[in-house]
């Protein structure tokens, strides 16, 4: 709490660049209504000027509360213990006051959401003023002003002087976390914090910020530090990593070393729980049983031992500490100078007792991945199965009107003429940008009423597109069955498990019998205990409410599930078990999935098919190796390229191809090919070939004499695609 | 008027002081069973029923404590103080002030109960109608409300008052016609904003019966919000008689009402005979406080929520 | 937003004709006026007689009782469209102008009120909320509470009681509590002592008991913002919490404020209703009672026409202040 001289001088002579922020035995405790919450638990780090530190960890382990405290931003009721030096002042147990000449001017922070982060009711120009002025009260208006539309060029907003009257709405959500990004480099801090900068955002935007934030560091030469769950986010862009678990830090080194060698179960469980968006799947994904503990007990032990598969007896008794992992050498530039003080702050270490054991495991081999093996149905060629969905020629549009005069604006095209089928255990998805269409087609063809002109084949039934509504037949509704994205809002409050899984089939008109009967099929099939039954979804974790969901969906013994986003609610480890049980659902009882998901690397793992939307039209659909390793539309290779992928070497050989701006608005959309606008080939092309992307919409066609590929890409210069990626790159 | 905020606060406050939740041993209870156990634990609500109870059987039979009735003068007692054969005295036209009050209780607790029954009724239905039906009913009804909102509802009331000279009974129709249209607009956007819920979706595209959607999820949650309504409203037309018969424009005499009786001693504040003034407005104080306990328990008991459940379980 | 404003206007405007229309057919078909007048010019005379003289005295104010209540409709309605006259009270006035003398007296004590009641309830709000669960925080919102719950009439007859308390005790006039102004003052000064002696109590008791409501939201409002993220990204630029909920969150907390305006409003009509009434100011109020008590079909409805502008004007105000704060709305 108190400012030791002797922590300061160290400071100064280490080697290297000056330390910036200088963490010690951070502890952060709330009171709560069942008992404190020890939060934080003993987090150090050093950070140095121009260095990025990842931070990760899943929900409840500490992270972001560690961030606040850093940050002097917790409740009052918050107690922080421990030490926090920020350029060379500490600054834990300053008054808010004395904290708030610091924030904004020496840290700052960019926070997640970025729509609900910036004060509605102010211009942006005023906010960054605000920012700026802060700190510099002798500046004038006009001083800042210039400032503010400095940062705004920095931080490539196009005519900065006009959109600084905008306000916040006027801007999307990508515009916004940029506006953030400006905001937080206002005063050339010494330290960024970035809390799940991207997470809110489409993977096109992600890349588009991840980008800035490199630019950012550039400009201000801060050190960052990179606040994550997306193991992918960090690889690509820290220095250092700290792996958190229950609000300890449980592993710690350099990107490199983490990945390459994780020493601490959890980390290991952690990456191999991920899917791989650059290799094709053949293994299932680790899952880590269980679910963090509840901190309110502060555990007996190491905290992850009722997870960890390699917990001993010893686990369970003492908690382990941070130590070096064994042949790990100390970071050059704190071996000069007494360096040598801080062994633990500089090494890579890992909290784990059976450290040795775990360092000449295989990961897989700890948590018992096994090599995915497919079903008979699965090694039956796709032309012999049986077509389960038939998607024809649908559409839909929305009316868009203002909000207080109700003047029409326009109308969005929201899903536009798109055909495809599904047969039999397979998995077909669809990927995009939101508001690319990709829900709402899920959602029409969820109705079984399509609007006219399109008709939807379900189980060899034929629903037929008329104007009038009307509802689907309950058989027909039986072979057909969603998951939803949030589990919670999913299932009623007010409904306990057994009730939930009996709806569908009361709906059916089954016996209680039967019911009773399926039901306790349907929590083996899942992985529930017949005790569950009882009780209401909000006693389940995250994990476990979307397991009920799925059966439900499986209740009827459907043919075809439609998964809307199934486990982008989901933590890591928690997302591997649902993911892992999707796919087994899909092998044993050769269930087809028409699946919506953002997270391409999902979507390799389980898809068999995909295809790519862009405002409504599908640009790219075949086979899913085939598209993710030879992507022939601009957008898809975009798309592919943005998504950052956990392991650092890799990373740091690939090319981000970044797309520029946002998804256009729906009701505007231009004529000839709607891509042209953001198409980094389109910028290439010569005049001449321009003109068929501006007067004709491209239609999806097989590429030229690969007839038998099963890839088909609505773009008119197909054979120029490849070169795209290198040109986008010089 | 909305007392929602204070006892939200208490709430919490309630919760903070309670134990962690005990792992549920799940015994098959139903649902009015519960809320009815919740209910009970909680102590103040019954003290809130026992009052209103107490004034209930008051309004009933409290006139069997006077031999006099309501409408019948004592010319040997004119605006005499309490006295062994009147217990709180007479007003000037000699009337019994105990027959009176207990009378006057019994009209404004039947205002209450009418109003605060049939318009929470009311608003269900018509919110109910508009979010169902949509198109031009729910556009005709919207207009119709906000015309109703937009009338000077006093004087429209007034009109139809003296013009008719109507009684209590009149009234209180009066009331649950005016009293309506904010709750049923609150009502057609929770029941708009039901067909958006995931869970709704999720039964829809199961094959349910959208009428059994209805009973089953948007019922439970539109039945609390009108029972703990039912509890304001009937405070609120309470109020309403007070002001209205104040005003000339509500119960007027032979009848009598607690505001009438109010607006008759209203010289007698810290007057002559400060008890004819008092009587009432202490009456309709308690029956207020024994509404309030009462729609606090009832929120504590209807709210999902609510962990209040968790107490007995030691 | 002067489109949006316009249009607004328009269907207020249509919304007025259609209120008031209906007001007066029912007020027409309800009352009886010749019944009420025949108690009060016919003590003694021969019933046959005193009838026919009423309903002669009726027609000739253009009320006439045998006439069906469309008829009487259309009468009327050209009336206010050709020259705008309200019509005749059964005792002969004119409706126009005497409710040209009242309206100024109910807006003179309606307008300081309403004022005070929003100055205070948000500032007793902001007050409250930054002051959450602290004592000033509960003394005020219960306050506001027991406010909300005393029943106007009783409400202002305290206050009442207390001015004259406050008289007796300095055993001179300081406060009228009856009346809005003495006959016979001479004199600017004076005259402003003498209105000010009558405001007083009148304003303070609408005020006092006025802006619980006011109070009530507006500390809702704030708390609602108060853990906002966007305090939070404010407070990581460097402002004190103190500061960031000064300068974000007290503003955006005025956009759900500035649009219950339009309720606060039509809400005080009905209270002016009763202070007139406790504090015999003859406005608009009392006269629209009396004129209830008369079967007076003219004035009241004007009183109903009355009721809607405010309302109109309420509402307006409200989308204008709304459009005010909020960028969001604007067009």
């Amino acid at each position: 709490m108190s400012t030791t001289p002797a922590v300061t001088d160290r400071r100064q002579t280490a080697g290297g660049p000056e330390v910036v922020l200088s963490v010690r035995d951070l502890n952060v405790r709330f009171p709560s209504e069942s008992g404190t919450v020890h939060a934080v638990r003993g987090v150090d780090f050093d950070l140095r000027a121009g260095e990025v530190l990842g931070i990760v960890g899943e929900s409840g382990s500490g992270k972001s509360v560690t961030s606040m405290a850093i940050m002097g931003l917790l409740p009052e009721s918050a107690r922080v213990d421990g030490e926090v030096v920020l350029a060379g002042e500490s600054v834990l147990g300053l008054s808010d006051k004395q904290m708030s000449r610091h924030r904004g001017n020496t840290i700052s922070m960019v926070f997640q959401d970025p729509l609900s982060s910036l004060t509605p009711v102010l211009s942006i120009g005023q906010q960054i003023t605000d920012a700026i002025g802060n700190h510099h009260p002798e500046m004038t208006r006009q001083q800042k002003e210039d400032r503010a539309a400095e940062l705004l060029t920095k931080v490539g907003i196009p005519s900065p002087e006009e959109r600084l009257k905008n306000f916040p709405h006027e801007f999307s959500g990508g515009m916004r976390q940029r506006v953030m990004i400006a905001m937080a480099m206002a005063n050339d801090p010494k330290v960024i914090i970035c809390d799940e900068p991207t997470t809110a955002l489409d993977v096109t935007v992600q890349a588009q910020v991840l980008e800035l934030l490199k630019v950012a560091q550039r400009e201000t030469g801060a050190a960052i530090v990179m606040i994550t769950h997306d193991l992918g986010v960090v690889a690509g862009l820290a220095d250092h990593l700290v792996v958190m678990y229950a609000g300890r830090p449980v592993e710690r080194g350099t990107t490199r070393e983490v990945f390459a060698q994780p020493s601490m179960p959890y980390t290991m469980g952690l990456i191999a729980a991920v899917p791989r968006l650059d290799v094709s799947p053949e293994h299932a994904l680790a899952t880590i049983p269980g679910q963090p503990p509840n901190l309110t007990q502060p555990p007996l032990g190491c905290p992850f031992a009722p997870r960890c598969p390699m917990a001993a007896e010893q686990c369970r008794q003492e908690e382990p500490v941070l130590r070096p992992v064994p042949g790990a050498s100390a970071r050059d530039d704190s071996s000069s100078g007494d360096g040598a003080a801080l062994p633990q702050v500089a090494l890579h270490s890992a909290a784990c007792l059976r450290l040795e054991e775990a360092l000449r495991s295989d990961p897989r081999e700890v948590y018992g991945v096994e090599r995915v093996q497919p079903s008979a149905i699965e090694l039956t060629p796709r032309e012999s199965r049986e077509t389960v969905l038939q998607v024809e020629h649908l559409s839909r549009r929305f009316e868009l009107r203002s909000r207080l005069l109700k003047r029409r604006l326009g109308v969005v095209q929201a899903v536009d003429d798109i055909s495809f089928d599904v047969r039999e255990a397979e998995c077909f998805s669809i990927v995009g940008e939101s508001g690319s269409g990709k829900s709402t087609t899920l959602l029409e063809i969820m109705e079984l009423d399509p609007p006219e002109g399109s008709t939807l084949h379900v189980n060899g039934t034929t629903v037929a597109g008329s104007k009038k509504r009307h509802r689907a037949p309950k058989e027909l509704r039986a072979g057909i069955q969603m998951v939803f994205q949030d589990p919670t809002g999913a299932l009623s409050p007010r409904q306990t498990v057994f009730e939930l899984l009996a709806e569908p089939m009361q709906a059916q008109g089954w016996e209680a019998d039967r019911i009773s009967r399926r039901v306790m099929e349907l929590i083996g099939i899942v992985g529930l205990q017949p005790d569950h039954l009882d009780r209401f979804p909000n006693a389940f974790s995250g994990g476990q409410r979307q397991r009920i969901g799925i059966a439900r969906a499986l209740a009827l013994d459907p043919k075809v599930i439609v998964l809307d986003e199934p486990v982008s609610a989901l933590d890591v480890s928690i997302q591997a078990g649902v993911v892992n049980l999707l796919q087994r659902l899909k092998s044993e009882l050769g269930l087809s999935y028409v699946m919506v998901a953002h997270d391409l690397s999902v979507v390799r793992h389980i898809s068999d098919r995909v295809a790519v939307m862009y405002l409504g039209r599908f640009v790219e659909v075949g086979d899913v190796e085939q598209i993710y390793e030879r992507p022939r539309h601009p957008y898809t290779q975009a798309l592919l390229s943005a998504i950052p992928v956990p392991d650092p070497e890799v990373e740091s050989t690939r090319t981000h191809l970044v797309l520029e701006g946002d998804l256009p608005s729906p009701t505007n959309v231009p004529d000839g090919c709607s891509f042209r606008p953001r198409c980094p080939l389109y910028r290439l092309l010569p005049e001449e070939k321009r003109r068929s992307c501006q007067e004709v919409e491209p239609v999806l066609e097989p590429l030229a004499g690969e007839d038998d590929v099963d890839q088909r890409v609505a773009c008119h210069h197909p054979a120029d695609l490849l070169s795209t990626r290198e040109a986008a790159v010089n | 008027m909305s007392i929602t905020p204070i006892s939200a606060v208490e709430n919490s406050r309630a919760a903070a002081d309670e134990l962690p939740e005990q792992p549920v041993e799940f015994k098959p209870m139903g649902k009015k069973r519960l809320i009815a156990r919740r209910f009970v634990r909680n102590r103040l609500a019954l003290v809130g029923v026992a009052l209103l109870a107490l004034l209930g059987a008051f309004a009933l039979f409290g006139h069997l404590l006077t031999p006099w009735h309501y409408t019948e003068q004592d010319f040997l007692n004119l605006g005499t103080g309490p006295s062994a054969e009147h217990w709180l005295g007479t007003n000037s036209a000699g009337i019994d002030m105990v027959a009176l009050l207990a009378q006057g209780t019994r009209t404004s607790l039947m205002i209450g109960l009418v109003v605060g029954i049939l318009t929470p009724l009311m608003s269900l239905l018509a919110g109910c109608a508009m979010a169902y039906f949509g198109k031009w009913v729910d556009r005709t009804l919207m207009w119709f409300i906000e015309a109703l909102i937009m009338f000077p509802q006093i004087i429209l009331i007034g009109i139809i008052m003296t013009g008719r000279d109507g009684g209590p009974v009149t009234l209180a129709f009066i009331m649950v016609f005016f009293g309506w249209m904010a709750s049923a607009r609150l009502i057609r956007g929770m029941s708009l904003s039901f067909v958006d819920r995931e869970f709704v979706k999720a039964a829809r595209f199961m094959g349910v019966h959208p009428l059994r959607i209805v009973w089953r999820h948007l019922t439970p949650n539109l039945a609390s919000l009108a029972i703990i309504n039912a509890t304001t409203s009937i405070w609120g037309a309470i109020l309403a008689e007070i002001s209205l018969s104040f005003l000339g424009i509500g119960v007027s005499v032979p009848e009598t009402s607690l505001g009438l009786l109010i607006y008759q001693a209203r010289s007698y504040v810290f007057g002559q005979q400060p008890w004819m003034f008092w009587a009432p407005v202490i009456a309709f104080g308690l029956i207020v406080v024994a509404l309030m306990l009462i729609n606090d328990g009832l929120r504590d008991a209807l709210d999902p929520e609510s962990r209040a459940g968790g107490r007995a379980r030691v | 937003m002067l489109k949006f404003l316009a249009l607004r206007a328009v269907r207020y405007a249509v919304m007025t004709f259609a209120v008031t229309s209906l007001a007066y057919l029912m007020a027409v078909s309800f009352f009886n006026p010749e019944a009420q007048l025949a108690d009060i010019m016919g003590g003694g005379v021969d019933p046959e007689v005193s009838r026919a003289n009423v309903q002669d005295s009726l027609r000739r104010l253009d009320l006439d009782p045998d006439q069906n209540a469309l008829q009487r409709y259309w009468v009327w309605l050209t009336g206010i469209l050709t020259q705008w006259d309200w019509g005749r009270t059964p005792n002969g006035g004119y409706v126009n102008d005497e409710f040209a003398i009242r309206v100024w007296i109910s807006t003179q004590l309606t307008l300081v009120a309403t004022v005070m009641t929003m100055v205070i309830g948000i500032l007793l709000g902001v007050y409250a909320a930054a002051r959450q669960y602290r004592f000033g925080d509960r003394a005020s919102t219960w306050y506001s509470y027991f406010t909300m719950i005393v029943p106007v009439p009783v409400a202002y007859l305290l206050v009442q009681r207390g001015a004259i308390w406050v008289n007796e005790a300095a055993g001179q006039q300081i406060f009228y509590v009856t009346g809005f102004r003495s006959i016979g003052v001479e004199g600017t000064w004076n005259q402003f002592v003498d209105m000010a002696a009558h405001y007083t109590v009148p304003t303070v008791a609408m005020t006092l008991f006025g802006w619980a409501s006011m109070q009530i939201s507006q500390r809702q409002y704030l708390l609602d913002f108060v853990n906002a993220d966007f305090v939070r990204t404010a407070r990581a630029t460097g402002l004190t919490r103190s500061q960031a909920i000064r300068k974000h969150a007290l503003r955006v907390s005025f956009v759900p404020t500035a649009q219950s305006i339009a309720f606060t409003i039509p809400a005080l009509f009905t209270g002016t209703v009763m202070a007139e009434m406790v504090f015999n100011w003859d406005g608009l109020g009392s006269w629209g009672l009396r004129a209830l008590h008369a079967h007076d079909v003219n004035a009241s409805v004007a009183i109903v026409f009355y009721g809607c502008i405010i309302f109109a004007i309420g509402a307006m105000l409200a989308d204008f202040f709304t459009s005010l704060v909020d960028p969001r709305v604007r067009l």
